[in-house]
């Protein structure tokens, strides 16, 4: 057993083809909206069972927010905790028994291969990528929003011909953020699953994984705050009005 | 772009990541964030709110207690200069009380001792014309069985300027 690099084709709906780690996806959105849902469906003054939660790690995130762009906290932290949460409980998802073991054999290439029906969301490229993708969209259109138009395309072109080499590079840097945020969010998780599988079917599968398994709850929770934070940190920086 | 097909990324796939992503936020900031954010704040603010009601109702108690202290003092001072007023009055009426009963008494006592006086008198007198009488009349009857005429007369004078001098 093996885990590839690319996700695995399970079928199509129409033109799309659904992979196990767009199903697995489906089913932590499900997961992550229940638990919204649940955990404000009756929203009262004195805080009860789920919403006790729900008021703590927003409350966390929102003084995370506020220390590091205080003015701009109430537009910012429904985005960060966003990415903080979508990639948390995708982290978890993946580490649940079940998630990477239970599959199906597959003829492929007259060769016969274990296709997983579930796979940990962030070990595919096309998750990181799209969050990355999305942090980058959001982080701009804040910017254009907070600076106007003018002053945004400033930031990156100048007449001044130093500066405008400057902005150059900076085009150039918002465009490799999309690349080390989703590289850094994959290899993280994607060698973890390698890590998971390795340690339960090369090594030995009773006790043997255990430590492995905390260090992958561990994994998971950094990789989302770091994704969350460096999004953060990124429409601090690019929603600042620029000095020259 | 071969490196990209190998890491399995697909168009299609990434499209329904973002798509998928972007529901996600907007599910979460609707259904989520704003109302957990909302009761956050509104706690805050009641929080403030008691606070602040809590140091005014501190504030008006002291106050109050200082209204009630002084009122109380007040009103002692009332209760022991009405005492004390109460006190000089009974005083006064008792001894005026006193006085008067002294004066009557005294007067009566006058009254009685003249009128005992008087009686005294009115007594004298009748007891000296009874007693005139009855030596008159004793002597009536002794001189008319043993004496003249002359001797009569003469011891009646005589007994008469006696008793007037005993009288007298």
């Amino acid at each position: 057993m093996e885990v590839t690099l690319a996700a695995e084709k399970l079928f199509n709906i129409g033109a799309l083809p659904v992979t196990n780690s767009l199903l697995t996806t489906w089913i932590v959105t499900i997961v992550l909206i229940s638990f919204a849902i649940l955990a404000t469906k009756k929203v009262t003054a004195v805080p009860k069972g789920l919403q006790n939660v729900a008021e703590i790690m927003i409350e966390a995130i929102q003084d995370l927010v506020s220390s590091i762009a205080p003015d701009k906290a109430k537009i910012f932290t429904p985005i960060i905790a966003s990415f903080f949460f979508f990639i948390l409980f995708g982290n978890y998802f993946g580490l649940l028994p079940g998630v990477g073991t239970i599959g199906f054999h597959m003829e492929e290439h007259g060769e016969k291969v274990f296709v997983p029906l579930f796979r940990s969301i962030n070990s595919d490229l096309n998750t990181t990528a799209a969050l990355a993708i999305v942090s980058l969209i959001a982080t701009h259109f804040l910017a254009i929003r907070y600076l106007g138009l003018l002053h945004y395309i400033q930031k990156f072109i100048s007449l001044n011909p130093i500066f405008l080499f400057v902005g150059l590079l900076e085009l150039i840097g918002e465009a490799t953020k999309i690349l080390s945020l989703s590289f850094r969010l994959f290899g993280n998780i994607f060698a973890g699953e390698v890590l998971l599988t390795t340690a339960s079917t090369k090594l030995f599968a009773f006790l043997i994984p255990i430590p492995f398994y905390f260090l992958e709850i561990l994994v998971g929770f950094v990789q989302a705050l770091i994704f969350a934070m460096l999004t953060l940190v990124f429409m601090t920086i690019l929603t600042a009005k620029s000095e020259h | 772009m071969e490196i990209l097909t190998r890491f399995g990324i697909e168009p299609k796939l990434l499209l329904a990541q973002i798509v998928n992503f972007t529901i996600i936020l907007f599910v979460l900031k609707r259904f989520f964030y704003k109302p957990i954010t909302k009761v956050l704040d509104d706690r805050k603010k009641r929080i403030e709110e008691s606070l602040k009601n809590a140091d005014l109702i501190e504030e008006k108690l002291a106050q109050t207690e200082e209204k009630t202290t002084k009122l109380l003092e007040e009103a002692s001072e009332t209760a022991r200069e009405m005492i004390t007023s109460a006190n000089k009055e009974a005083q006064r009426t008792t001894e005026e009380v006193l006085l008067e009963a002294r004066k009557t008494q005294e007067e009566l006592v006058a009254d009685a001792k003249d009128q005992i006086e008087a009686q005294k008198k009115e007594m004298q007198k009748q007891l000296e014309r009874e007693t005139l009488i009855l030596v008159t009349e004793v002597v009536k009857k002794v001189l008319a069985r043993n004496l003249k005429q002359d001797e009569k007369k003469k011891l009646t004078r005589d007994a008469l300027s006696e008793i007037g001098k005993h009288i007298h």
